[in-house]
């Protein structure tokens, strides 16, 4: 039979409950702009029924204080991240080799090579004339120095890909370190209660984490795992290992650590061997035709280029030859031996437009590396588009799922007030009931 | 959907971002008036354009070569020209001292002068070379000894230059095929004097003879001189109308839209203004305001 006493007790509960949640609102409002901040609800049931026989409840329990956390979005929103911060990442080292092959009416690299063959033609007005050639090897110079440019601007992206791989993966230590020792936190506190706040300070740092490399949490039988996408462990609950640069290769998973790998290992390479290709074909071709041909002095057999082995590193090695470098005499225009005719200077002239070049010409060649980057750069902007648009729907479901809202909570707070405030009303009712049956002894 | 505050924020950021993003784009075309000035923007178009500035670049070599092979070959004409006036003075010359005995030495003197004027035409420079010396172009073709016999110092090298990506242009005519060809000019000058000076009416005729022949080489070489300038003023033409069809095809390719751009600025302010309006009324509502 229920006493006066346990409808005390329960509102008691009740009390106790309300003003719990008007506490767990009050913290859901004080964080409402807190990054990775997950709104959090109190969870109540029912006490059960007393021992009597209509089986009247005994007032409400306070379960626990729930997190709204929607892992598949949490998930998404971290591979999503990778992708997106991949793009970027991309996207910034390949302007920087793409503004290398941007050409316009008077700079680029094609003018330099133009300027270079048409000193061919001019010298071939007057083969005779020092200006001319003096003209003939200041242009080849420019183009020298515009592919040394080139050459030691991609080494330079090149190597600040290097230096950001060896700074991510500090980073990603450091990150995993926190995340392993909030673990071990974590855990402690969940013997007593959810670590909400934790979790979502865990979550926060494995959303930073996916930003340079997209990672795999794991959570089973009490166990915490977080490893890279090839499998490489990261934190094994309180235990963190340290990424190496040995570990980072091209199948790393997403992230800003596999665009750094992209630049360092592919595009880097891809546009300084089409560099060096042209560079090659182009010393190789004059050359051929140079050291046939007869320069001022009667001489024969000498390269107007420096010769180079291969193709490798061509873009950094090419020069001027001793011989040219030396007098512009020794330029040799003319296909006779007297040395005083223009036909060498057409034929070399002419490379500008014959298809002699792997490519087809050496327009044509050139063309093809302008091609390739605008492609390339055009899909990671493209890429880059279609990752944001999919990161910010995933942070607005996110945001409706575990987000606060201040409206929501102010309407919780009238609702638990007037509940605490019956509760309170009750007290007051079973107090006047108590005074009324203590006077029925006096 | 529940919707939070957030939410509001977060995409109102991200609208603003987007549309500043697009009208940036729409002011760079509209500043530049360039569709394409990075590969990226347009790969294809920006390989085709690339194409362009290098035929452009070539075709303006061409158009130097060209400009300097006429003018070459305008001043070979004018020489050749003077030339056939001074041979026909010295056959009209050699006409007079048929009949005439008593001004032979004066005829005379002025035909040596006529062969040193010839000599000195045959000696012609362009831009500081000789022209009909083949491709020897930094001596003197023509050299007189003292005993006044004339000897060819260049080549037979008929000098070509490249006007076009097909065609090539013969600028020079070595003198070997005009002055000392198959008639050398000097020495049938050196004997017409010798012959006029001795009374020797054969002579006298068979050089007279010579000369009709060397007139005969020379037009021929003045209308292979046409010839050239034709085939010139020909490929210059091909060259401008190749200049044209490049600039209609940059256009094609580079320039930017302007209506288009101007509307799409437009249209991009306003996007912008609504998206700022919108986002000062996020945070104006708020259940707050109404709770007592």
């Amino acid at each position: 039979m229920s006493t006066l006493g346990s409808v005390m007790g329960s509102a008691l509960k009740a009390m106790n409950a309300n003003q719990l949640a008007l506490a767990v609102a009050s913290n859901n409002i004080a964080n409402a702009q807190t990054p990775g901040f997950t709104r959090q609800r109190l969870v109540l049931a029912p006490s059960g029924a007393s021992g009597d026989v209509l089986g009247i409840g005994t007032g409400v329990d306070v379960v626990k204080v729930e997190a709204l956390r929607d892992v598949l979005i949490e998930m998404r929103l971290q591979q999503e991240t990778s992708a997106k911060s991949q793009d970027d990442a991309l996207s910034k080292s390949l302007a920087d080799i793409e503004a290398q092959f941007t050409d316009s009416e008077d700079s680029g690299l094609l003018l330099s090579v133009t300027n270079f063959f048409n000193s061919f033609s001019t010298l071939s007005l007057d083969p005779a004339s020092m200006n001319f050639r003096e003209q003939l090897k200041t242009n080849a110079q420019s183009l020298i120095d515009a592919l040394h440019t080139r050459d030691a601007n991609l080494t330079n992206t090149k190597n600040a890909a290097d230096k950001a791989i060896v700074s991510n993966v500090d980073q990603v230590n450091l990150l995993t370190k926190q995340i392993a020792a909030i673990s071990g936190e974590i855990k402690l506190q969940e013997v007593e209660h959810t670590a909400n706040d934790l979790r979502d300070q865990r979550s926060a740092l494995v959303k930073q984490l996916s930003q340079i490399v997209e990672v795999t949490e794991l959570e089973s039988n009490n166990d915490y795992h977080l490893v890279t996408k090839d499998n490489h462990l990261l934190v094994l609950n309180t235990y963190q290992r340290d990424l190496t640069t040995a570990d980072v290769t091209g199948s790393i998973g997403k992230g800003e650590l596999a665009a750094n790998v992209a630049i360092r290992d592919v595009y880097v390479p891809k546009y300084g061997a089409a560099l060096d290709q042209l560079t090659y074909e182009i010393a190789q071709k004059v050359n051929t035709i140079h050291s046939g041909a007869y320069n001022l002095d009667g001489g024969s057999g000498l390269n107007f280029f420096a010769p180079l082995a291969s193709s490798s590193g061509a873009a950094r090695q090419i020069s001027l030859s001793t011989d040219v470098a030396a007098s512009a005499r020794k330029i040799a225009a003319s296909t006779l031996s007297t040395g005083d005719d223009n036909q060498a200077a057409v034929q070399m002239a002419n490379l500008l437009h014959d298809s002699v070049f792997s490519g087809g010409t050496v327009t044509d060649q050139y063309q093809s590396i302008v091609f390739g980057i605008g492609t390339d750069v055009a899909n990671t902007t493209a890429n880059q588009r279609e990752h944001d648009a999919l990161l910010a729907q995933l942070q607005n479901r996110r945001q409706s799922a575990s987000g606060v809202s201040i409206d929501e909570e102010s309407v919780q707070i009238l609702q638990f007030q007037r509940a605490y405030e019956a509760s309170a009303r009750l007290v007051k009712t079973v107090d006047e009931l108590l005074q009324v049956a203590l006077g029925l002894g006096a | 959907m529940r919707v939070t505050e957030g939410m509001g924020y977060q995409n109102l950021l991200r609208d603003i971002a987007r549309v500043q993003e697009r009208m940036q784009v729409a002011q760079d075309q509209v500043s530049s008036n360039k569709r394409v000035t990075k590969p990226s923007d347009d790969p294809t178009a920006a390989s085709d354009i690339v194409r362009i500035f290098s035929e452009g670049n070539e075709a303006d070599q061409f158009g130097k070569n060209l400009t300097f092979a006429e003018s070459r070959l305008n001043l070979a004409d004018t020489v050749l020209d003077s030339v056939e006036h001074m041979v026909e003075r010295a056959r009209t010359l050699g006409q007079l001292s048929f009949g005439n005995t008593t001004t032979t030495s004066m005829y005379s003197t002025e035909l040596d002068g006529l062969r040193d004027q010839i000599i000195s035409a045959a000696n012609t420079t362009h831009a500081g070379r000789f022209i009909f010396g083949g491709s020897v172009t930094t001596t003197a073709p023509y050299i007189k000894a003292l005993d006044s016999s004339v000897s060819y110092q260049g080549n037979s090298q008929a000098v070509s230059l490249q006007v076009s990506r097909t065609s090539t242009l013969q600028t020079q005519i070595p003198g070997s095929e005009i002055f000392s060809g198959s008639t050398n000019i000097f020495q049938v000058m050196s004997d017409l004097s010798a012959a006029m000076q001795a009374g020797n009416k054969d002579g006298i005729d068979t050089q007279i003879k010579n000369l009709e022949a060397f007139s005969e080489i020379v037009s021929t070489a003045r209308s292979k001189i046409g010839s050239y300038v034709n085939a010139a003023s020909n490929v210059s033409a091909e060259l401008t109308t190749g200049k044209l069809g490049r600039a209609s095809d940059l256009t094609q390719e580079q320039a930017a839209d302007m209506a288009k751009a101007i509307t799409d600025l437009n249209m991009s302010q306003t996007n912008l203004q609504a998206t700022l309006a919108v986002g000062a009324r996020i945070s104006q509502l708020s259940l707050l305001d109404f709770l007592k």
